[in-house]
């Protein structure tokens, strides 16, 4: 049972970047749209996964002195191969998506669960880590890009779903939306669990 | 001392394997990717500096050979079956790397528009060159002279702070033209 412990734990205790703040930068960056919110997540949960596994995989062969050195290219290689994959396969997203892409390699999330986690357990429950985490921090990114492309241009995943009346509110996909907007969702988070607590 | 061996060993093993994978996974999209920037990055780049054609450029592109294995990927821009415009890709280096041009030019050596393909010029700097307002100047020069910065005596004003990159684009450019009027029996004969 500790593998399902181990996967909702990424969903809602330590949802990334809500519970524990990190991995800022594409979460504010890219949330413009709920589709850039939802790529950027699915590419950073893949890149988690696999480096996740493959660390848990090495754990015992990596001295633990240049542990860092190797993590990183782990996470590297990964990221390089899904840019090429992305160039290859969804271009228009890639475009969007542009610098961030490249810069999941530095995303705090990934190195801290191989570190925090993956060099410490066994590889299922790294996978399972890897995947919770993953697919919150995709949930996260859909949704904050989901409600600033929705109050930003009245659109959600590219379709307009606000009446003709609405009037745009452009503040909302430019980044100082992108700061008040995950200020707003961070206080309805703990308020929430401070209810649940209570 | 077995220590420091064991290290070198993993670290060097490991970025072996990501070398060598990521090797063969780059040649393995290198030819899907080269599709999809034909699609998403030339073709629009093609139609927005041609106009008025009744072919389709982008099936009809061909590598135009200028002798010295020198070529060049063209787009022939063709009205009742008669070629009167092209467009091809020329590129020169701006401030932060390769800037990569689209030219479109009619058979008179005429310019008929550019796009900025692709640049990694300084946002809000360099980067303005891709703006209307900058690359519109291009349109209708044909005269060397003229497709040059107005403090050379040319007809291009330079975006303020951003000289290399508009010298860049202004280079490229004439480069291009000059190109083409070298080869324009070459180019007739290959569309």
């Amino acid at each position: 049972m500790r593998i399902v412990q181990e996967f909702t734990k990424g969903l809602w205790n330590e949802l990334p970047p809500f519970r524990l703040v990190l991995g800022l930068c594409p979460v504010l960056a890219v949330t413009t749209a709920a589709k850039n919110g939802l790529g950027m997540g699915l590419a950073t949960t893949f890149v988690l996964i696999c480096s996740n596994t493959l660390v848990s995989m090495m754990r015992n062969i990596i001295p633990s002195k240049v542990r860092i050195a190797a993590f990183i290219v782990i996470i590297a290689t990964f990221v390089v191969a899904v840019e090429l994959l992305m160039q290859a396969y969804v271009y228009s997203l890639y475009q969007q998506l542009g610098i961030f892409i490249p810069l999941i390699v530095v995303n705090c999330i990934i190195l801290g669960r191989a570190e925090a986690f993956a060099s410490k357990n066994s590889v299922m429950l790294s996978i399972a880590d890897g995947l919770g985490m993953g697919l919150g921090f995709t949930a996260s990114l859909t949704l904050l890009g989901g409600i600033r492309e929705l109050i930003g241009t009245g659109q959600l995943f590219g379709f307009s779903v606000m009446s003709a009346h609405y009037e745009p509110f452009a503040f909302m996909v430019k980044a100082p939306g992108a700061f008040i907007c995950l200020g707003i969702l961070l206080a309805v988070m703990n308020y929430i669990s401070m209810q649940s607590k209570a | 001392m077995r220590d420091i061996i064991k290290m070198f060993i993993v670290l060097t093993v490991i970025c072996c394997v990501s070398g060598v994978s990521l090797s063969i996974l780059k040649d393995k999209t290198k030819d899907k990717i080269a599709d999809q920037e034909i699609k998403f990055v030339k073709e629009p780049a093609v139609l927005s500096v041609l106009a008025g054609f009744d072919n389709d450029p982008m099936i009809e592109r061909k590598e135009v050979e200028f002798g010295n294995d020198v070529s060049k990927l063209m787009f022939p821009a063709k009205k009742d079956g008669e070629l009167f415009a092209l467009a091809m890709e020329v590129s020169d280096v701006g401030y932060g790397g390769d800037v990569n041009i689209m030219l479109g030019i009619d058979m008179e050596g005429q310019i008929r528009g550019i796009s900025i393909t692709k640049h990694k010029e300084t946002p809000g700097l360099g980067a303005r060159i891709s703006e209307a307002n900058f690359t519109k100047q291009f349109k209708s020069l044909s005269v060397s002279g003229d497709i040059a910065l107005t403090s050379k005596g040319g007809k291009i004003e330079a975006i303020s702070g951003a000289t290399i990159s508009s010298k860049a684009v202004v280079k490229a450019v004439s480069d291009g033209v000059a190109i083409f009027k070298d080869n324009i029996e070459n180019i007739k004969n290959v569309f």
